[in-house]
């Protein structure tokens, strides 16, 4: 019994519930997008999902600067993009102090889906990685830099400007596998299409189409594979200073030779290992790739040296005798196998 | 059956429809970012009954309006969402009520577009439920529901006629609660495959009942567009998922793994 208390259950369940509500909540808050929750969810929760309870920031973004930026510097009046962005951003803001990188690992609905493939790839008996090399992850870090400044600035702020045609003014949502993922829970597959209209559209129809497929088989093997370029991890960055949620580390020397907590991140971040390991103070090391799930804490097993705080407050510390009863936990849930593939997917094993 | 008596001699073509309804003077370009003027056009008005018309905006302040010959011009009001337009000519023993309902840009206002189709305009009323969210918009091929009440309660297993300016009509009935659904045809004789590039076409609903000697009816139009279908292939899309898919299973094994203890 006492397996299942643990943080990691307690997460699945919120996540499901969010999945739930953000997916299917029209039918609580309303069906316009102005009875939303916000317009500017920190989470992929998607506007193309007609049944959603509200959508991600994303979308607002993109279409102020689409429709915005060319307007305002045609007639030197910049207050017509800055205030739709600043209001954007302001809403944005207002929700994700109280969760800050939280709504990654408790929230998103396709953190959540990642996830459950993860835990079907591994039900399945596919390889699991349990962490990526560290040059991979160097090289795979600032793609999400690049997916915020091209995709969900750049692009349709160019568009605006008219150096691109009107099809690039939202090239985020466009190969955004969440705008699939979402309206094919609700029933709908009108989400998963190639666009032969115009070249451009046909690419990157053709792009979002791939990246999706590409999500659902990564995820089984790899952890969070899409959230590892995800636009939103790297605004959630820019404001992670902000938030409300932190995590906390006071290392020692016992760190250099352990790094439990960088095997157990799902975002394979190394510096929980490598930093504030000679320290007498608790330090912040909500780093930009955190999702805040927590995984690190509970993989810890040295008393304290990992928190999640809430407005500094220790609400989850990492001790041996939690560290004790979730290794186990995991270990007896990693022998539960349905199917044993072995990595080629071709030849089933024997699972022991 | 109905307790009130469906006014079937209303269904015969459109050209004979008695109804008022509204339609656009020149097409407008209904993706919703346009802040130009846009004109109006009341059909089918009796002239020996006056029309009053209001507009009623998306936080439901209402405003009068005058038209010439039978046109009216609606400035951007600078409000956000769903305004609509509401025509009525009345008399002792006749009441009708024409309603449009129109995406505006501006600034965002508190309230939601099922408070505006919960204003109630007396009389005969076909309302959608919901109306297309906004941004989105009336397509073909696609399914409609709309309520249909007289004097605030639903009309039950009562008919309408849903016409098209492109010549497919059909009448459809509301069930015990007054839903009625609507599947919308595709009748574009030309479909140019991309958004916005084939000019939209008018759907029209009109519904009449008489109840205690007094005639009502009661229209609602809507500009519809030729489905995105023609040119968005979801077997072609799933075809390239699963390419993704294979293409993933291929990376999965080639992954690079980190071992736990060594640090770089
Ligand atoms: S497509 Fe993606 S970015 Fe766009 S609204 Fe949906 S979730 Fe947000
Ligand atoms: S990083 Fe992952 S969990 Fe966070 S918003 Fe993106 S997809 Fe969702
Ligand atoms: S650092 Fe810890 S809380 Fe953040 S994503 Fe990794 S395991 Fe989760």
């Amino acid at each position: 019994m006492n397996t299942l208390k643990n943080l990691t259950v307690l997460r699945r369940f919120v996540q499901l519930f969010m999945f739930v509500f953000l997916v299917y909540g029209s039918t609580v808050v309303g069906f316009y997008a102005a009875d939303k929750l916000s317009g500017a969810l920190p989470s992929l929760s998607c506007a193309y999902d007609s049944m959603n309870a509200d959508y991600c920031a994303l979308i607002p973004l993109q279409h102020q600067f689409h429709h915005r930026l060319g307007p305002a510097v045609d007639s030197g009046d910049y207050l017509k993009l800055l205030l739709p962005v600043g209001t954007t951003i302001v809403t944005f803001l207002m929700m994700f102090v109280l969760l800050n990188k939280a709504f990654c690992g408790w929230v998103c609905p396709l953190g959540f889906f990642q996830e459950v493939m993860g835990l079907i790839g591994q039900k399945l008996g596919l390889r699991q990685v349990k962490s990526l090399s560290h040059g991979a992850v160097d090289k795979v870090r600032p793609i999400k830099w690049l997916m915020l400044g091209g995709l969900v600035f750049g692009l349709p702020a160019l568009t605006s400007l008219g150096f691109l045609s009107d099809e690039w003014g939202d090239p985020f949502c466009q190969i955004c596998p969440s705008r699939i993922l979402t309206t094919l829970f609700t029933g709908s597959d009108e989400q998963l299409f190639v666009d032969i209209s115009t070249p451009s559209y046909m690419v990157l129809s053709i792009l979002g189409d791939f990246l999706f497929g590409l999500v659902i088989a990564m995820s089984m093997t790899l952890r969070q594979p899409f959230c590892r370029i995800c636009p939103l991890l790297a605004m959630h960055a820019v404001f992670r200073k902000m938030g409300f949620v932190r995590l906390v580390k006071k290392g020692s020397s016992r760190c250099d030779k352990c790094g439990l907590c960088a095997e157990a991140c799902p975002m394979d971040i190394k510096e929980l290992q490598t930093d504030h390991n000679a320290t007498d103070k608790a330090k912040d090391i909500t780093l930009p790739d955190c999702t805040l799930c927590g995984r690190c804490v509970e993989f810890c097993p040295d008393k304290d040296v990992l928190q999640i705080r809430y407005l500094n407050i220790p609400v989850f510390s990492a001790t041996p005798q939690y560290f004790k009863r979730r290794k186990k936990a995991q270990t007896q849930w990693e022998k539960v196998k349905l199917i044993g593939f072995d990595h080629s997917l071709a030849k089933p094993v024997k699972v022991k | 059956m109905s307790k009130y008596l469906p006014s079937l001699l209303l269904f015969v073509t459109t050209s004979s429809v008695a109804n008022i309804y509204w339609q656009p003077v020149e097409q407008t370009h209904s993706s919703g970012h346009g802040r130009q003027a846009k004109q109006f056009q009341l059909m089918g008005e009796q002239p020996e009954f006056s029309s009053v018309i209001e507009f009623i905006h998306s936080d439901l302040v209402s405003a009068p309006l005058d038209k010439k010959n039978s046109i009216v011009t609606l400035k951007p009001t600078g409000k956000d969402s769903y305004h609509a337009l509401v025509a009525r000519q009345k008399s002792d023993n006749f009441q009708s009520l024409a309603v449009r309902y129109i995406y505006n840009n501006g600034r965002p206002v508190s309230t939601s577009p099922s408070d505006l189709l919960a204003v109630e305009l007396g009389g005969l009323q076909i309302i959608p439920s919901p109306l297309p969210r906004e941004h989105w918009r009336y397509e073909s091929l696609k399914t409609y529901n709309f309520n249909v009440i007289l004097d605030g309660a639903p009309l039950a297993d009562h008919p309408l006629l849903a016409t098209t300016t492109l010549g497919s009509n059909k009448v459809v009935h509301t069930d015990d609660e007054g839903r009625v659904q609507l599947f919308t045809p595709e009748d574009f004789p030309e479909i140019v495959p991309l958004k916005r590039a084939t000019p939209a076409a008018e759907l029209q609903m009109f519904s009449a009942v008489e109840k205690d000697g007094v005639t009502y009816e009661a229209s609602l139009t809507t500009a519809y567009h030729a489905s995105e279908t023609s040119w968005k292939s979801v077997s072609l899309g799933a075809g390239v998922a699963l390419a993704g898919i294979v293409f993933g299973f291929v990376i999965n094994r080639r992954l690079p793994e980190h071992s736990r203890r060594k640090v770089k």
